[in-house]
Formats: C-alpha cells, structure tokens, sequence
C-alpha cells in the first residue's frame, strides 16, 4: 500500500546524478522495453481463459469490503485493558475460549498464565460449575467442560459420564477405538497396578488390546 | 442552570445542571474548576463546553441515558452477577457498532454507569457465538485455519499433555 501512494519517480528522465535506484531501472524497463509488455500482456492472456479466477476476485473483494465496514475500533489493539477485563468478567468460559480461538494475539493473551483472573470471573458466571480440579488448566477445563468438540478427530461429542475421570472428551468412535473398559483392562492384565501403564496405549498396539479384548469376552 | 454542549460536528445541546452532572468531563469542567479558581467556569449559557471526540448523534443516544438517570444513581461497580434494569438493557440494544460507539464515548466522557452498561451489552451480544460469528463482529481478520483450530482443540486435550508435559 505504502508503495502505491508514494508519487512514481520520474520515468522518462533520469535523475542528475550517478545513483539511479531500482525502481528507477525498473520504471525505465516497464515503458521501453517492448518484450517486457509483451510479457506481461502474455501472462494477462493465460489467465484470462480460466472461469475459477475470474470468479473468485469479485468474491474476495466483496469480503475485504465488508470486513472494513464492520471495523469499528481496531479490537485487540486499541481497546484499553481494563475495558477489555470488564467486558471478560460478564462473558462465560465458553466465550472466552472462543473468543482465545479468533487470532494469534488473542490466543497468546489469553492462554497465558497471567490471564487466569480473567477464567476466574468466567467460572463465576456459571451457576453450579465445580470447582477448578488441581490437575486441569484453566484453558482445558474450559474445553473439557463446555466445547462439544471431540479432542481426537473434531467431531461433535455429547457429555459422557464415562470420560470424566479421564479428562478427556471423545466422539463415540474415537471412544471405542481409543479406550477400554476397566473390568475387561484387569482381565488382561492382572493386577490394577499396572492399570496405570495403560494410558496412552505404550504398553501394548491397539490391535493388540483388541484382539486381547475380544479373547477375553 | 443549564450548560450547552458542543459535538463534534458543532451542534449544540442544551442540558439542565442534574444531566450534565453525570458526564464526568462536563462536571470537572464547569463545576470542578470552581475549587481551584474561585468561581465556576462555563456554567453561563453563553459559553459552551466542547466534545471533540464525540459525535452529535451519539451524544443525543448518550444525553437520553443521562436524562434516565438524573434523579437515581446508576449501577457504578458491583459483582458480575448483577443484574441490569430492563430500561437499561432495552437502551443499550443489541446493535455492536451503536455499542462500540456508545463505549468509546463514555470512556471518552468519564460515564462509569454507562461504560459498565456497555461492558454489558458486549457481552450479551458475544454470547454463545462461535469464534467466526465473533470475528464478524468485532471486526478481527482471523488469521487461524480450520486445521489449525482443530490442532488447538487437539492440544486441549488432557491426554496430549499427558503424554508430553509441558
């Protein structure tokens, strides 16, 4: 942009002294050289035949446009932080989290350890949510609790009673193909202390747990 | 007693002592100088008090609130449980530009009853929309793909950090 509103340096003369800078050259190769032109207007013709691109620029300039009309106050940037802490205190940790999902600056503020006061007054808003267990992050207990997202694939999953313990929310696809009961778990393996090794499946391949599973039962 | 107003654009609004008295600018202007000075400054109909941040439509939007509240004081600071008057979330809408407006000039005008309202009516207008809706609103060029949101999802998951602690 910055480039574009500069006034073009003069093309057709050079300047007085020795130093001719870039643009200078380039200007100069733009109106007289005629197989520059000609390469230009070849690479125009090449496009011109395709539909896709033709219908894509009107779209994306329609989308610039109306990003520009709704730019009230550049958000993130501009906005005071104790404004922006005030508007925080009345959304619900399901907002904020969407809201740490809109851009990178967003995310980064509001991931950090310095932004817990903000889930904080978010978790007050929820009337009956239990509180912050010791071993959840704030941004993951947000998830865990609210997002209806399946942590492995993204697919929609419902709130099981099953996956409490395991901190973790699962589509029931992913529930099958990555746990197992545990009464079926102690079949294979014995002893419940080494129900501990299970997680993550490193002891044993999934087809292996599988074929396990179905032996037993 | 009255105080003129002058907006931006140079209309004037004539105000009773009690509406400007809640515009906390208006108030140290005209009345606020008189501990310093001795005497009040613009209190005299003649004289105006110049916003230049403000334009007149806003400043009209905003005068309506300041006449709702001349008698009663309004909600300045409390728990985020509380709760609005009807009249006060029927005022503020659910229009987000109006609102961003309505935001900048009570920051702009020292209003904290009306800043808070604003506050408020952001929020209620955020809630329970998804990160694009959001985006939509409030203007944020969002810079994350969907593989990306669905990496971020990922990296929620209690079992990632299991697996690798950070």
């Amino acid at each position: 942009m910055n480039l574009r509103r500069r006034p073009p340096p003069p093309t057709s003369v050079l300047p007085c002294c020795s130093i001719v800078t870039f643009q200078h050259v380039f200007n100069m190769a733009k109106v007289d050289d005629p197989s520059s032109t000609a390469a230009t207007k070849r690479g125009r013709k090449r496009k011109d035949p395709l539909p896709l691109s033709d219908a894509t620029e009107p779209k994306q300039t329609i989308k610039r446009r109306k990003l520009k009309a709704t730019r009230v106050i550049k958000w993130v940037e501009e906005t005071p932080t104790d404004i922006m802490l005030e508007i925080m205190s009345y959304l619900k940790p399901i907002d904020i989290l969407n809201l740490s999902y809109t851009c990178r600056s967003m995310r980064a503020s509001l991931t950090a350890p310095d932004s817990k006061p903000v889930w904080v007054h978010a978790r007050v808003n929820v009337r009956g949510l239990p509180d912050l267990p010791p071993d959840f992050t704030e941004t993951r207990y947000a998830a865990f609790m609210f997002k209806e997202v399946c942590q492995m694939c993204g697919a929609v999953s419902r709130p099981r009673e099953e996956l409490i313990d395991l901190r973790v929310r699962l589509c029931n696809k992913c529930m099958l193909e990555h746990c197992i009961h545990g009464t079926a778990a102690r079949g294979i393996l014995g002893t419940p202390e080494q129900l501990l090794l299970l997680w993550g499946h490193g002891l044993l391949s999934l087809p292996q747990l599988r074929l396990a599973l179905n032996m037993e039962i | 007693m009255s105080i003129t107003l002058i907006s931006k654009e140079g209309a004037q609004f004539l105000v009773s002592k009690p509406v400007a008295d809640r515009i906390g600018v208006v108030r140290d202007c005209a009345y606020g100088a008189d501990f310093w000075l001795g005497y009040a400054v613009a209190t005299d109909d003649s004289m105006g008090i110049t916003l230049a941040n403000v334009t007149s439509s806003i400043l009209s939007k905003i005068l309506v609130w300041c006449e709702h509240y001349k008698d009663m004081e309004p909600l300045v600071d409390g728990d985020s449980n509380m709760e609005f008057p009807e009249w006060d979330m029927a005022y503020i809408g659910h229009d987000m530009n109006q609102i961003l407006f309505v935001l900048e000039a009570a920051d702009y005008l020292h209003i904290p009853g009306l800043l808070l309202l604003a506050c408020k009516g952001i929020a209620d207008v955020l809630d329970g929309r998804n990160p694009r809706g959001i985006c939509d609103l409030l203007g944020i060029v969002m810079d994350f793909s969907h593989r990306q949101e669905v990496d971020m999802d990922k990296e929620n998951g209690y079992w990632r950090w299991f697996l690798h602690p950070t």
